[in-house]
């Protein structure tokens, strides 16, 4: 899945990173300890970690991909990660890059 | 984003929510998340774990609601109004299926459909993730129809 650099306030790695708090450590992370994404009505696709604390949800990242290319970039490939973010958060706590094995 | 961009920025996003979408996907909600007032100390103190939405060991047969899904939005349009996209969806857990409608001015950002799309992606699950949002942060406009008031922040 691509990554692409993006732009703050846009999209993309910078957008995840500057806006939200969600370095690309983390991205990673949560992408390869999901088994698929899941597709989402506006067809990107949503993949997530959640922190439990005795079965109770806490915090999550959530991480969406578009795998179509974008009207405004013509190399053919997939837009890719889109942004990744907290929900519930305008920017993630810190905590969490650090917390994310 | 100028007013044509905006109209383009409709006519995607339209076409992105009018695509296939297998309805074997949407999930009723899964329990809000609870948003503690310290979540570093919660970090910090060794208790709870990270859990996959898919672990690896899953298929998408055996997927389990997830809070804040976009899945429980039922119809969706949008429209152009100069700089302002303004969508009417619905909410599938409303028990009244009433019209949600959310604006968002796109002129102060840049010229990006894609920082469009995102922003737009962001702001329905930004706003899903308050638990009764579409009685706590909306006002009635009509019988039938609902604007939706706040930005969306924890709690």
């Amino acid at each position: 899945m691509g990554l692409r650099q993006g732009f703050a306030g846009g999209f993309g790695y910078l957008h995840a990173l500057v806006d939200h708090g969600v370095d690309e450590e983390t991205i990673g992370t949560v992408i390869a300890n999901n088994a698929y994404g899941a597709l989402q009505p506006n067809g990107r696709y949503r993949y997530g970690l959640r922190f439990e604390v005795a079965d109770v949800g806490i915090i999550a990242v959530e991480v969406y991909e578009q795998r179509e290319p974008d009207p405004d970039f013509n190399d053919g490939h997939a837009l890719g990660v889109v942004t990744a973010f907290c929900p519930g958060y305008d920017v993630c706590p810190p905590g969490v890059n650090e917390s994310i094995p | 984003m100028d007013a044509y961009e905006v109209e383009r920025l409709a006519q995607l996003e339209n076409a992105r929510w009018a695509s296939s979408f297998d309805e074997a996907h949407r999930s009723a909600p899964g329990p809000p998340l609870k948003f503690p007032d310290d979540v570093e100390a919660l970090f910090a103190s060794g208790e709870g774990e990270w859990k996959a939405y898919a672990p690896l060991s899953s298929t998408e047969a055996d997927a389990v609601p997830e809070p804040g899904s976009l899945t429980n939005i039922g119809f969706f349009r949008a429209a152009a109004l100069g700089t302002i996209l303004v969508v009417g969806f619905s909410w599938l857990p409303d028990p009244e299926q009433r019209e949600y409608l959310l604006h968002l001015d796109y002129a102060r950002l840049p010229s990006s459909l894609e920082a469009g799309g995102t922003l737009l992606l962001e702001r329905l699950v930004q706003l899903a993730a308050r638990p009764e949002w579409y009685q706590r942060d909306t006002i009635a406009i009509s019988d039938r129809v609902s604007v939706v008031v706040s930005r969306g922040t924890p709690g």
